[in-house]
């Protein structure tokens, strides 16, 4: 701090020298139209003493600021080397610097918390999924339905959080591979078979005979999604899956989805207006099954007509041509 | 012959349950006391097929995967939660025939254990025909005999008399006849089941089988 009188002088130099200037230039032009001695003086020591007083002043407020520079670099998040020889602009360029070390450095503490948090979570699932393959081999044995479609909505749920997590996570493990549509209905579905014998709805799955490049595990886990809707909605009638032009129509003969909650389906966390849909709805299935489809390059649309049908229409368009 | 089959997982009630029903489907069925030692019981039992979990306790199973395929060519299934593409990778690599997740259907497996057996050892399925009571099912020629006379079935009616024959002197519930009709991908629905049973019986009818397809009030269905 003591020198900082030097780095103010550096710093206004030629603001400085330009009141010198204009001075000697005055004075010169007084001369040589002959203007008086006695005059040049008063002109010279009022001026000088006008320009020592405001460049005091202007000292004083650039030690202010200088100040209250190294007093914010101080503070415990910056780390303090502070440089008595700097100026306001180098002062300022420092902290400019300390700011984006402290944003990269909590940017990667932040992703290192994710991914933590996302192994734990991987590691959950995995730990939760052996229970549960136990109970379903227990109730192949003993053959109880309602448990086997309890136990089924459980490993929704569970395989929910895997999606959520993965698809929200900065690297994100697409494996596009030409997928035979038809043998990815029917695994989906027979996952299912518990829930609709048990709620006596009937299932119609028109053979597609589409191959198509995309991600097998995240189609599967988007139609999972959408089935699971659907039979969640359906209490009775059928649920019809078909190929219609470019998409793959999931179609139930459940309560519909209200017109006002439609443009809304896919956001995240929306379960419906006044709690309808269905209270225990999430409001994830939907949203991350958007997501997911966005990312794959498809999409995905509802038609639906309150009390009578929700038509679900993935997108199904082969991007060969695209990636290659 | 009994094919054997040994169970390397460290959870009691998935590898019990596992035997109970490979047992029901005519399997020698051997487990592993010692994790540290799997090699010399594998060595020991001389299964015809293994099932290996990945997490278990002391080594993991790609390890054990590894050591066996140095020692024997036997078919390797594994059968993890741990379904990444990564350890699917891994498994195959280490020379796995097969991956299942858990958890997993009964059915996927013993149709994957069926066909790694057939491709390695010239396994028939044993239940190709099935009899009772001199009535035979041809499954292959989706046929039924009696004495005499003989009666061509559909496809779906084959499904359902394989299960009626495998469980001769059970009752055999609808949900139990439509979730096996399910893994066949045969999606059936209470009308489609009833059907298919009016049909069935009018078969047995005209063969004059010495049996019939009973309906147990809100059980289900008996051969008797």
């Amino acid at each position: 701090m003591k020198h900082l009188y030097k780095e103010y002088i550096k710093d206004r130099h030629y603001y400085l020298l330009s009141l010198l200037f204009i001075v000697f230039f005055a004075d010169l032009f007084l001369l040589l139209y002959g203007a008086e001695a006695n005059a040049l003086a008063y002109l010279n020591i009022s001026l000088l003493i006008f320009i020592t007083v405001m460049t005091a002043l202007d000292y004083w407020r650039y030690r202010r600021l200088f100040r209250a520079l190294v007093d914010f670099r101080k503070e415990p998040l910056i780390k303090d080397i502070v440089d008595d020889r700097q100026n306001l602009l180098k002062a300022y360029a420092v902290i400019i610097d300390d700011l984006k070390q402290i944003i990269k450095n909590s940017d990667e503490a932040n992703e290192k918390k994710m991914r933590e948090m996302i192994d734990y979570y991987t590691l959950w699932v995995h730990q939760i999924k052996t229970p549960i393959a136990a109970m379903q081999l227990l109730l192949d044995e003993s053959g109880d339905l309602e448990l086997k479609s309890e136990l089924i909505k459980i490993e929704q749920y569970v395989t929910m959080v895997l999606g959520y997590l993965r698809i929200n996570a900065e690297t994100t493990d697409f494996v596009f591979s030409h997928v035979d549509l038809d043998k990815l209905i029917g695994e989906v579905v027979k996952e299912f078979a518990p829930v609709f014998i048990s709620k006596h709805l009937r299932i119609e799955v028109a053979k597609t005979g589409y191959h198509f490049l995309t991600d097998e595990k995240w189609l599967a886990f988007v139609l999972g999604q959408i089935i699971s809707n659907a039979l969640k909605y359906t209490k009775n009638g059928s649920i019809r899956i078909y190929k219609q032009d470019h998409y793959l129509v999931v179609a139930d003969s459940g309560i519909g989805i209200d017109p006002k909650d439609l443009p809304r389906v896919f956001e995240k966390g929306y379960s419906g207006s006044e709690g309808r849909i269905d209270k225990r709805a999430s409001g994830i299935g939907l949203y991350l099954a958007k997501k997911i489809l966005l990312e794959l390059g498809s999409d995905i649309f509802i038609d639906s007509k309150l009390g009578e049908y929700t038509r679900v229409y993935i997108d199904i368009s082969d991007r060969n041509m695209m990636i290659e | 012959m009994k094919y054997k089959i040994m169970i390397v997982e460290d959870d009691e009630i998935i590898a019990g349950s596992l035997k109970r029903q490979l047992e029901n489907w005519d399997f020698t069925v051997g487990f592993i006391n010692d994790f540290k030692s799997v090699i010399s019981e594998f060595m020991a039992f001389g299964p015809d097929l293994v099932i290996l979990d990945i997490s278990l306790p002391y080594y993991n199973g790609y390890k054990w995967c590894n050591d066996i395929r140095k020692v024997s060519a036997v078919p390797i299934i594994f059968l993890s939660s741990m379904s990444d593409n990564m350890n699917i990778v891994m498994a195959m690599n280490m020379g796995a025939d097969d991956f299942i997740n858990k958890p997993f259907n009964f059915q996927v497996l013993i149709a994957k254990i069926q066909a790694l057996l057939r491709r390695t050892y010239d396994y028939q399925i044993s239940n190709d025909h099935l009899e009772y009571k001199g009535v035979l099912l041809d499954i292959g020629a989706a046929m039924l005999y009696f004495q005499d006379t003989k009666c061509e079935l559909t496809k779906n009616e084959v499904r359902i008399m394989k299960v009626m024959f495998e469980n001769k002197n059970k009752v055999v519930s609808r949900e139990l006849l439509m979730q096996r009709l399910w893994e066949s991908d045969y999606y059936v629905d209470d009308n489609t089941l009833s059907v298919n049973m009016t049909r069935i019986r009018k078969k047995l009818e005209l063969l004059k089988a010495p049996f019939a397809i009973k309906t147990k009030k809100g059980q289900g269905y008996l051969l008797d």
